[in-house]
């Protein structure tokens, strides 16, 4: 578990990293599309707006010329030749450059250098005009509109090459970008699920690792516990015995191991049944632990017995003063299913390292004590006594 | 590019011929009251440089001549940011000072040896030098590449 939490930063940064990569190259993709739209949108304006300038500087100069021969006084000759140069100005950038490839590719394109030829054979005489010469106006203004028309088609050709009108086309740009953007959206989408996916995962993994441990735990707990009391079984209970004996030879220490036996118990069971008697069990243990230390172990060994491994036991003194008070627990009748039930004990206690060194001789003088203390009559206990060893093998007791 | 050295701080020599290029606003040298005029002469004594170059209104590399706009800038003690440029056909457009600094921007007054009328983009044309710099090759860039140039006002 405690490798689990170590390894947790780590995987938490990989993941941010991967988030933040993820992030990243989304924004970046975002960018370029809009980039990319931007461009398109830009190129196709640079075609049409190249054309309608022509047109535009055209009736300018129409305008102008206009304005000069009328006499009207706020045009005079140069500004009449910059606008015709400024028209001028405008037919090559139809035909060059990267900029109008969308119109050099269209039918009426090749129309432009013919255009250019008219106004160089326009130039003298525009150069020569005076105002109020109107036979040499209608000559440069014929020569203009004949130009004009032609200018129109090619303006509506490219118009129609590059995408019949802008508007249609900027709607058909429009749709393709939201595509794109719904589609990175859909990326971002479906990465956040994985991710939440994950993280999820990862959640339940951990969960059920926890669920693992507490389950490990709960068997153990189970194959070491006497289901009816929840006390330690004999397996647990001799664990506990050895362990208590090798830390009180370490230590210099003594343990106390005590048997306890009901003494009416096959009664209560016959009287009142085995589920009445299981709660007799249960009542006991209860009072039992009561009386222990938390260094002690109570068990249950099966049956009717139980014991007591009293570690750390001040000596004879401290194993009878526990007898004595497991006794008095059990004075007060006890209340089961509203009966008073009266209840007493026998107990026969055998002293580490006086009685027995090992597990087993120290049970077999617990044992032999307490065959005394059920002679002695209920509610007795006995301390093993040396002159009680030849005494004879317990008989089973009820 | 004997006469620039005697630039420096002096009033600029006022134009002989025609002006073909006004410069105003944040400027410290000036020949006319708020401004500096100047004829292709004036442009010529600044110092003549050479760019060739392609560029996106035009077919093949063309060679043109001019000056400098680091150059320009200098001489009329440009103190700003950014130029508003204006075209004879009412064209403007903000450009930034920093163009000048970081690229070898020609203010073109002569294309294949020829002087530059009107039909031609002149009488002046801010040229980037596009064939050395491709990163140059994008919308701002040829929106600030004015023809037909004719005012400065630096700001």
């Amino acid at each position: 578990m405690r490798r689990v939490l170590q390894a947790r930063p780590g995987r938490y940064g990989l993941l941010a990293v991967a988030v933040l990569v993820f992030t990243a190259c989304l924004l970046f993709s975002f960018q370029r599309i809009e980039l990319h739209h931007e461009t398109e949108l830009r190129e196709l304006d640079t075609s049409l707006w190249l054309a309608s300038r022509a047109e535009f500087q055209l009736q300018r100069l129409l305008a102008t010329l206009d304005r000069y021969v009328l006499e009207r006084g706020d045009v005079d000759h140069d500004q009449l030749v910059s606008r015709f140069e400024i028209f001028w100005s405008r037919l090559p950038l139809l035909i060059e450059g990267v900029d109008s490839r969308s119109i050099q590719a269209v039918a009426s394109a090749a129309l432009v250098p013919q255009m250019i030829a008219e106004l160089e054979r326009l130039e003298p005489r525009v150069l020569a005009l005076r105002p109020a010469d109107r036979a040499a106006y209608l000559q440069i203004a014929d020569t203009l509109d004949g130009i004009a028309g032609p200018l129109a088609r090619l303006s509506g050709e490219v118009k129609a090459a590059v995408g019949l009108n802008s508007d249609e086309q900027s709607l058909r740009q429009r749709a393709l970008y939201l595509e794109q953007a719904a589609y990175l959206l859909g990326i971002l989408a479906s990465g956040s699920i994985v991710i939440a996916l994950l993280v999820r995962e990862t959640r339940r993994v951990r969960r059920l690792l926890a669920d693992a441990n507490t389950a490990r735990n709960r068997i153990w707990h189970l194959a070491h516990h006497d289901p009816l009391t929840d006390l330690p079984n004999r397996w647990l209970f001799n664990d506990r015995l050895d362990q208590a004996l090798r830390r009180g030879r370490r230590e210099g220490k003594m343990v106390a191991l005590h048997y306890f036996d009901l003494d009416n118990f096959k009664a209560v069971n016959d009287g009142f049944g085995h589920l009445t008697g299981d709660r007799v069990l249960v009542a006991v243990a209860q009072r039992l632990n009561a009386c222990v230390r938390h260094s002690d172990t109570l068990a249950r060994l099966g049956g009717d017995e139980f014991a007591v491994v009293q570690s750390g036991a001040s000596g004879r003194a401290g194993a009878m003063f526990l007898a004595e008070r497991m006794l008095a627990a059990l004075e007060t009748p006890l209340a089961i299913d509203g009966h008073k039930l009266p209840i007493s004990a026998s107990i026969g206690v055998g002293l580490f390292p006086d009685h027995g060194a090992s597990p087993a001789a120290l049970h077999q003088a617990a044992d032999q004590a307490l065959y005394r203390a059920k002679a002695a009559g209920p509610a007795n206990f006995r301390v093993w006594e040396p002159s009680q060893a030849a005494v004879v093998p317990r008989v089973a007791t009820g | 590019m004997a006469s620039v050295a005697a630039l420096g701080g002096d009033k600029l020599a006022a134009p002989q011929g025609p002006a073909i290029l006004s410069v105003t606003g944040a400027i410290a040298n000036t020949n006319a009251p708020g401004r500096a005029d100047f004829d292709i002469v004036n442009l010529e004594h600044l110092g003549l440089s050479r760019l060739t170059t392609w560029t996106p209104w035009t077919e093949g590399e063309i060679q043109f001549e001019g000056v400098l706009g680091r150059r320009l800038m200098e001489a009329v003690g440009a103190e700003g940011t950014e130029i508003h440029a204006t075209a004879l056909n009412g064209y403007e457009q903000t450009i930034p000072l920093g163009d000048f600094q970081s690229y070898d921007v020609l203010l073109a007054f002569r294309m294949n040896g020829a002087a530059m009328r009107v039909r031609d983009k002149g009488p002046i044309w801010i040229v980037y030098p596009w064939s050395d710099h491709p990163e140059l090759d994008d919308f701002t860039t040829r929106e600030k590449s004015i023809w037909q140039l004719t005012d400065l006002h630096v700001q």
